[in-house]
């Protein structure tokens, strides 16, 4: 039976999740042997586009050259991938998307590049929004274990079991102090997808929320704690808005969280 | 002569998305332009709106593999902007997390993104040069995995860090830990000496003879290393880094949207060839043993050997990381000792050695900590002039060069530089006159 075959590829992002499948330092060769590697343009030339078995996409979606590359990957891929926050949510870049992209240009580069079609693009989308998305493996950047535990699942013909609890349960395991209930600090975990072993509450440091938003969780009752708390509802969104700007109520099965509708 | 046109459309093995165009005119070099695809992400906006003990959480999403530089120096510019003074202890740990992040990408650039054109045969990748030599990738990839070792422990992650933060760290790494990370350097010291007479044998082209001007940080004290406080310019110029701008003088080119820089009108060129170049004396003698061996002894000029610069500077930050962590673990202190972070209006700049060059970092707060300015200048910016220049001599001095012969070179110059194309379309310039 002929290998499956892959391919890696990177939309608007940091190249951060392409190089965390290069940081599988002892499983990389491994990987490389039980699959056909088609297209990774960060890490060989020779590449080729044509029909794959998994496509694996970085990034979020924020020009029409993007939107093409991703309508032509899905529709050469058997199975689509997207890895990381961008991929998922937007990501960082998305964080202004309350903002047409018109107004973020003229303020960083004035009316100079006005008519330059280099700086066209619009709002950062996540690859959802474009295509049909297979499965999310999220993070930014995403962990290491989760990528070979996606690809083994995948090469066995099934999809991957990734955690679907908040970040909050793994800090609970590793028995840290809280840092929100106890030290009043601005933390995401109740809200943030697991993961990542509890990273930053585990130094001592407020979750991000860079995993992007878990489904199960109580947004009204963090909301909740936060304004006790004394943080603003400015803050507050801004905070849940820092990596998933595009999360909408369907996502969550909840009300959307935007500026307006925090109490 | 007919005129021709060499389009790389799309530079493999760099990070980023980018490619070159060289246009010939009666068999001279009329054009050559980098040709950058990333798409806008507008950092300047959402710094703008971070709060500003997040501001290097958010900055170093820049690019992940400079990302631990682009976190460091971040904080250090607020830092700069708000007077805070950090403990001995927090500059050591800096310097070993900033020196994990140059042993992986170093790793990562010499052994699988530039290495496979430079052997012969040729390879397309690290994972295809594996299946012939499966001995030099493992040594490669472990090497590349002690860099991350040192970032996960010290940093808290590989990539993007989640244990750095204004004033130093959330948690200081425990005894073993550093034990652990000291005796893995000590075989990624034997493994790199394993790959000297590999570096020896590699087949870098000689046609690249004119003089660069070479720019970077000097390094605080005697050693050689990646944070100072004064640009060196290598006519001798020594610039302090809050006059940063004075050296880098931006200027726009129509045809990309990265800016562009030029020292005296002409270009010049920062990373490891122009650190090494700079400051050969202040290297680890360990590091200067292999330099030897390799027949490396600056000046040298041919930017091809970039590479080669980064091994020595790989066998370097192996070195000096084990002394830094001797010197950690002899005062050890298992508490962050956190200065106090207080907030105040006015302006903050702070430079660092990115693995591919300097890199600065310049915030302007308000009262509150708000962010109202920001200005943040890649290194791979600053060399786009060079690797113009560069490629206009590769063509000019191989007269008989095919269109493929002249495709096949434009890329491994550009890759020689370990260009960052996420970083260098990510320029942050927010300061409106």
């Amino acid at each position: 039976m002929a290998k499956p075959s892959i391919g890696v590829y990177g939309l608007t992002g940091c190249a951060g999740c392409q190089l965390n499948i290069i940081n599988c330092e002892d499983e990389l060769l491994d990987i490389a042997a039980a699959v056909d590697i088609k297209s990774f343009i960060m890490a060989q030339t020779g590449n080729v586009e044509c029909e794959i078995d998994i496509a694996f996409v970085e990034g979020a979606v924020s020009n029409e050259k993007q939107k093409k590359q991703l309508l032509d990957i899905r529709e050469r891929a058997g199975l689509l991938v997207a890895i990381g926050t961008c991929a998922s949510w937007g990501g960082v870049e998305a964080m202004i998307n309350d903002v047409p992209r018109e107004v973020a240009k003229k303020d960083v580069y004035g009316d100079t590049m006005k008519d330059n079609p280099f700086y066209d693009c619009f709002n950062p989308m996540p690859l959802k929004d474009v295509v049909k998305v297979d499965f999310q493996i999220v993070g930014c950047p995403i962990e290491r274990p989760q990528f070979i535990q996606a690809v083994a699942s995948l090469l066995n013909g099934n999809l991957p079991l990734l955690p679907t609890y908040a970040l909050c349960t793994e800090c609970k395991f590793k028995e840290n102090e809280c840092l929100l209930i106890e030290q009043d600090k601005f933390c995401l975990g109740p809200v943030t997808k697991a993961g990542c072993g509890a990273r930053c509450p585990s130094n001592n440091i407020p979750c991000e929320g860079c995993r992007g938003p878990v489904f199960e969780a109580n947004y009204a009752s963090e909301v909740e704690i936060m304004l006790e708390k004394g943080y603003t509802k400015e803050y507050i969104a801004q905070q849940m808005s820092t990596f998933a700007g595009t999360i909408s109520a369907e996502d969550l099965g909840a009300r959307k969280l935007v500026k307006t509708d925090i109490p | 002569m007919a005129n021709r046109k060499i389009t790389v459309d799309h530079l493999c093995r760099v990070e980023g998305h980018g490619g070159v165009t060289v246009e010939l005119k009666d068999g001279k070099v009329d054009k050559v332009q980098m040709d950058i695809y990333e798409a806008m992400r507008y950092f300047e906006h959402f710094l703008k709106r971070v709060p500003y003990d997040q501001t290097a959480s958010i900055a170093c999403r820049i690019c992940a593999i400079c990302s631990a530089v682009h976190n460091i120096v971040s904080n250090q510019a607020t830092e700069d902007a708000f007077g805070v003074k950090c403990s001995d202890q927090t500059n050591l740990l800096r310097r070993l997390y900033v020196a994990g992040g140059n042993i992986e990408s170093h790793a990562l650039h010499v052994y699988l993104l530039a290495l496979p054109d430079l052997m012969e045969p040729r390879y397309h990748s690290a994972l295809h040069m594996a299946q012939d030599l499966p001995d030099v990738a493992k040594i490669a990839l472990d090497i590349k995995k002690c860099g991350n070792e040192i970032q996960d422990i010290v940093g808290g992650r590989e990539i993007h860090a989640c244990n750095t933060k204004l004033g130093g760290f959330g948690r200081i790494p425990k005894k073993d830990e550093l034990k652990f990370l000291r005796d893995r350097l000590e075989k990624t010291l034997e493994n790199a000496a394993a790959t000297v007479p590999i570096v020896k044998g590699l087949g870098i082209p000689a046609y690249l003879k004119s003089e660069n001007t070479y720019v970077g940080l000097v390094p605080y004290g005697d050693k050689f290393g990646y944070m100072g406080d004064k640009i060196a310019v290598s006519d001798g110029t020594v610039v302090d880094v809050h006059d940063y701008l004075n050296v880098t003088n931006e200027y726009v080119v129509p045809y990309c949207h990265a800016k562009y820089s030029a020292w005296k009108d002409k270009p010049f060129m920062v990373g490891a060839i122009a650190r090494v170049h700079l400051f050969f004396d202040k290297l680890h003698p360990t590091a200067k043993a292999v330099a030897a061996d390799i027949g490396y002894k600056p000046p040298i000029h041919n930017s091809l050997f970039n590479s080669v610069a980064q091994v020595v500077e790989l066998v370097d930050a192996i070195a000096d990381s084990i002394d830094v962590i001797d010197a950690v673990l002899a005062e050890y202190d298992g508490s962050p000792k956190d200065p106090v972070v207080k907030p105040k209006a006015g302006k903050g700049t702070a430079g660092i050695e990115a693995p591919r060059g300097t890199l600065y970092h310049s915030y302007e707060y308000d009262a509150d900590g708000n962010c109202v300015g920001a200005d943040i200048i890649t290194p791979t910016c600053q060399n786009y002039g060079n690797m113009e220049k560069d490629i206009r001599e590769m063509v000019d001095n191989n007269p008989g060069f095919s269109d493929e012969d002249i495709h096949f070179h434009s890329e491994i110059i550009v890759r020689a530089y370990d260009p960052c194309i996420s970083c260098s379309v990510h320029v942050i310039n927010l300061d409106k006159q």
